[in-house]
C-alpha cells in the first residue's frame, strides 16, 4: 500500500467529481445537510439513487452482469469520497447493500430478473425484518412463525427497529418455519409485499423526536412460496452471507471525514466575540484526537480493501471496524455537542428536520448537530452491538493464531 | 522478507533484566554491520515501509539494541551531510556514535555561538544509548541559522558526560555542555529541511518499533490467559478478559497502521509528514499506556514479575511515550493543525493526489 493514486485514478475521481459538481442539485445537498438519521428521508434518498441509476453509478459493489459499475475497489474508495465531500444523500442501503446481494447469491431466476432491477431504479423500497422484541443481539431466537399452508406461508408475529418500514413496499424477513434443537436450522427468508393484507406498522419515535424505525405486525399474513429465497430452513446462511457482505461492502472513513469536516466547519464558523471555539484547546485537542482515530480507520480499511482485491476474506476486522467506526462517529456527534453549546441544543417544530426553514447552510448544518447526537447512539447497538463484536473478536484471537 | 529476516535476528536475543548492567549486544551489532541492515537503516532513501516492518520486528522480540539511535539517526544525518566516509565506519560497525537530541527537563538544549572562526556549544540534552557511544550527534540550535547537528567527541573540553542505565535496559548518557569547543567540521551543516527528515525518520520508526512492543505484550498476554485456569476454566473464557482482549487488539491494529501510515508519508511533503508523525506519536502513545497497563492487569500477578518479559515491554514503552516529543506534545501538534487548517475532509490518497 502506497497512498498514492495513479493517473488513472486521478482521471476517475475528476470525473467522479465534475458528476457530482453537476449532477447533485441543491435541494438534495440540502436534504443532506438536514439529514440526522443513517438513511435519508426516500424524497431525498430515492431521487439520488434515480440520478444514480441513470448514470449506471447506482451499485458500485454489485458484479457487472447485474448492474455493477466493475470499478476497483480503490475507485469504489474514491467514489466513496467524493460522494461525501460533496454532501451527496445517504442512500438506501437495505436493497443495494443487503438484500439484493442475496438474492444475486440465493435467489431463482425469477427473483433476480424480478426484483434486481427494481433495487437499482429505486423502483421499490426495502426494510429489514430480523430483529424481534425478544430477539435482538440473539437474533437466531426469533419467534415469528410461518406456517406452510398449500403455496403460501401464513405469518403470525412481530419484528421491530425496523428502518423506514413506514415508507417501504417491500420487506426481507426471516421467519421461523421449524422448531429444531438448533434454533438457526429452523429459519427461512423471506421477500414480502407491504401492501399484503395482515401487516401493521406502528411508528417509534426515537429520542431524537424522529420517526426512523418501526414495530411491524403480522396477523395470517400469506406470503407466497416463491417469496422464499434459498431453500427452506436455509435462511440463517442468508442472513450470514448478507451480513458479512453488508461489512465487506461498506466502508465509514469517507462518511466520517465529511461529518469531521463539518464539525471542523462550524467550530471556525462560531464562537464568541473574535475568538473562534476551534481556538478551545480542549476543542482542537479532541478533533485532534478523532481526526488520528480517523487515520487510522481509514488505513484499516484501505488494508481490508486490499485484501478483498485479492480475493482474501477480512474475516473478524469486520467486527474491529464496526466497533472503531461506531466510537468515532459518536465522538464525533458527541463534541459537536460542546461546540453548539446551549443555543444549538433545541427542538426544532417539524419533523423531519428538513421540514424547517433555516436561513442558511451553516444554520442548517448547526440545528443538525443535536439531533445527531442523539440519533448516532444508536449506531453502537445495531448490526450487532460493541459487545457482541467484542466478544468475536477475542474469540477469533484467542482461538486463531498468534498475529492479531 | 524484511519481516521474517527481522524476526529471525532479534528472535534468538535475550532480553535485558531490571539491576543487570545493560551490556550492549556487540555480536548481534556486527551480525547487523555484516548483513547490511545498519546500511540499510542508514540510507535516507530506504522505503519507509521497509524499515518500518524491520523496527516492529525488533520491538516484537524486545531487543534493546539502539537501532535507532546508533544507525539510524546518526547515519542518515551523517549521509545527508555528504560524511561518506563517517557514514561508513559507522554502518559498518567501528565506532559507535550515539544521537543526542533529547531535551533535559527544565534545561537549555544545546545551542551553539560563534566564537572567532569556531563554534562554542552551551546547554543540556540526552542521548539515551550515549552511554555505550564514544561520540555524540548532537542536535543543536545555530545563532539565527537554524537546527543543525554537531559531532562531539565523547573527549571534548567543556562535555560532561554523566552515564545512567535507563529503564529501556539502554545505557543513557547525560550531556552539559559549557562553552564545548566546536571546530570546523564539528557541525554537519545540514539544512532544516535536512534535520526535519532525520528526526521525522526517526520518529516513524520509534513508532513502528513501539507497534512491535504492543504486539508483543498482546501475544503474551493470550498465552497467559489461555493457560491460566482460575475457577476451573481458563481466564480467557471470562467476557470481561475477553473484551479487555478485544480492546487491546484493536489497539495493536490500529497502532501498526498508524505506523505504517507515517512510514509511508515520509515520502510526502513536509507538512502532511509531520502531522502524520505527530498523530501517529501522539495516538500510539496513548495506546501503548492502555495495551502495557491492561497487559499488566490481565497477568495478574505474574504481571508484575520481572521474571514475564511483560515488565520489560512495559518499560521501553514507557521510555517511547517520553522520548521523540511526548505524547502530549505530538497531540498539541496535531492540535494546531486542526486550527490551522481549512478544512478536515478528504481521503489519506489525497496527499499523493494533489490535494482539493
Amino acid at each position: 500500500m502506497d497512498l498514492t493514486l495513479s493517473p488513472d485514478d486521478i482521471a476517475f475521481r475528476d470525473e467522479v467529481r465534475a458528476f457530482f459538481a453537476d449532477a447533485l442539485p441543491e435541494p438534495l445537498r440540502r436534504g443532506q445537510r438536514l439529514n440526522t438519521g443513517f438513511f435519508s428521508e426516500p424524497e431525498i434518498g430515492v431521487a439520488w439513487n434515480r440520478i444514480l441509476h441513470a448514470r449506471g453509478w447506482i451499485a458500485p459493489a454489485w458484479p457487472v452482469e447485474h448492474g455493477g459499475t466493475g470499478w476497483s475497489l480503490t475507485q469504489r474508495h474514491i467514489f466513496e469520497v467524493e460522494s461525501n465531500r460533496a454532501g451527496a444523500p445517504y442512500l438506501q442501503l437495505q436493497g443495494l447493500r443487503m438484500v439484493g446481494p442475496v438474492i444475486m447469491r440465493y435467489g431463482t431466476p425469477a427473483q433476480k430478473a424480478y426484483y434486481l432491477p427494481r433495487i437499482l431504479s429505486g423502483d421499490d423500497y426495502w426494510c429489514q425484518g430480523f430483529s424481534e422484541p425478544d430477539a435482538g443481539s440473539d437474533l437466531a431466537s426469533l419467534r415469528t412463525r410461518a406456517v406452510r399452508d398449500g403455496d403460501h406461508y401464513v405469518i403470525n408475529g412481530s419484528k421491530i427497529w425496523t428502518s423506514h418500514a413506514h415508507h417501504a413496499n417491500r420487506m426481507f424477513a426471516l421467519v421461523r418455519t421449524a422448531e429444531t434443537e438448533k434454533r438457526q436450522a429452523g429459519i427461512s427468508f423471506l421477500l414480502i409485499d407491504m401492501d399484503t393484507p395482515g401487516i401493521a406498522v406502528r411508528p417509534i419515535v426515537t429520542m431524537d423526536g424522529a420517526h426512523e424505525v418501526n414495530e411491524v405486525f403480522f396477523t395470517d399474513l400469506r406470503v407466497p412460496v416463491a417469496n422464499r429465497v434459498g431453500a427452506e430452513n436455509q435462511g440463517w446462511e442468508c442472513a450470514k452471507y448478507l451480513l458479512e457482505f453488508e461489512r465487506a461492502g461498506g466502508f465509514a472513513s469517507g462518511q466520517l471525514r465529511m461529518a469531521l469536516d463539518r464539525l471542523h466547519r462550524l467550530a471556525r464558523s462560531t464562537g464568541r466575540g473574535n475568538e473562534r471555539v476551534l481556538d478551545d484547546p480542549h476543542i482542537a485537542g479532541r478533533m485532534a484526537d478523532i481526526l488520528c482515530d480517523l487515520d487510522a480507520l481509514e488505513f484499516m480499511e484501505l488494508g481490508v480493501m486490499s485484501q478483498v482485491d485479492v480475493g482474501q476474506n477480512p474475516g473478524p476486522v469486520a467486527s474491529l471496524l464496526k466497533v472503531r467506526s461506531s466510537e468515532i462517529r459518536q465522538s464525533i456527534s458527541e463534541l459537536a455537542t460542546d461546540v453548539v453549546g446551549l443555543e444549538g441544543l433545541r427542538w426544532h417544530a417539524a419533523s423531519p428536520l428538513l421540514r424547517n426553514d433555516f436561513d442558511t447552510p451553516l444554520d442548517e448544518e448547526l440545528a443538525a448537530a443535536a439531533p445527531i447526537y442523539l440519533s448516532e447512539r444508536a449506531h453502537s447497538i445495531f448490526a450487532g452491538s460493541t459487545e457482541i463484536q467484542l466478544t468475536i473478536l477475542a474469540r477469533s484471537y484467542l482461538e486463531g493464531s498468534e498475529q492479531a | 522478507m524484511i519481516r521474517d529476516s527481522g524476526a529471525k535476528l532479534f528472535g534468538r536475543c535475550e532480553r535485558p533484566r531490571v539491576g543487570t548492567a545493560a551490556a550492549f549486544d556487540a555480536a548481534l551489532w556486527g551480525e547487523l554491520a555484516a548483513n547490511g541492515w545498519l546500511a540499510f537503516l542508514a540510507d535516507p532513501g530506504a522505503a519507509g515501509a521497509d524499515v518500518a516492518l524491520f523496527l516492529l520486528e525488533a520491538g516484537r522480540a524486545g531487543v534493546s539494541i539502539p537501532l535507532i539511535d546508533c544507525a539510524l539517526a546518526p547515519g542518515r544525518a551523517l549521509r545527508l551531510a555528504g560524511r561518506a566516509d563517517a557514514a561508513e565506519r559507522l554502518v559498518r560497525g567501528e565506532g559507535r556514535v550515539a544521537l543526542a537530541a533529547e531535551p533535559v527537563a527544565g534545561r537549555n538544549a544545546p545551542v551553539a555561538s560563534r566564537s572567532g572562526s569556531a563554534w562554542a556549544l552551551d546547554g543540556e540534552c540526552i542521548a539515551p544509548a550515549g552511554g555505550w557511544c564514544d561520540a555524540f550527534l548532537v542536535a543543536v540550535e545555530l545563532d539565527g541559522r537554524g537546527p543543525d547537528f554537531a559531532l562531539i567527541p565523547q573527549d571534548r573540553p567543556g562535555l560532561t558526560a554523566m552515564r545512567y542505565a535507563g529503564m529501556d535496559g539502554c545505557q543513557h548518557a547525560r550531556l552539559r555542555f559549557e562553552a564545548a569547543s566546536a571546530p570546523s567540521g564539528t557541525l554537519l551543516g545540514l539544512s532544516a529541511d535536512g534535520v526535519g527528515a532525520v528526526l521525522a525518520a526517526m520518529r516513524a520508526a520509534a513508532c513502528a518499533e513501539a507497534a512491535g512492543h504492543m504486539a508483543a505484550l498482546l501475544a503474551a498476554t493470550r498465552r497467559h490467559v489461555l493457560a491460566r485456569k482460575q475457577f476451573g476454566k481458563p481466564i480467557a473464557s471470562f467476557q470481561a478478559v475477553e473484551h479487555r482482549i478485544a480492546r487491546m487488539v484493536i489497539a495493536v491494529e490500529e497502532a501498526r497502521s498508524l505506523a505504517l501510515f507515517a512510514a509511508i508519508r515520509l515520502a510526502a511533503d513536509a507538512t502532511e509528514r509531520d502531522r502524520a508523525i505527530s498523530g501517529a506519536k501522539a495516538k500510539i502513545g496513548a495506546l501503548s499506556r492502555f495495551v502495557a497497563q491492561n497487559a499488566v492487569q490481565l497477568h495478574g500477578g505474574m504481571g508484575v514479575s520481572e521474571d514475564m518479559p511483560v515488565g520489560h515491554h512495559f518499560r521501553r514503552l514507557a521510555t517511547f511515550e517520553a522520548r521523540h516529543g511526548t505524547t502530549r506534545h505530538h497531540r498539541d501538534q496535531v492540535a494546531a493543525f486542526v486550527r490551522g487548517a481549512p478544512s478536515l475532509g478528504g481521503s489519506l490518497l489525497d496527499a499523493g493526489a494533489g490535494a482539493a
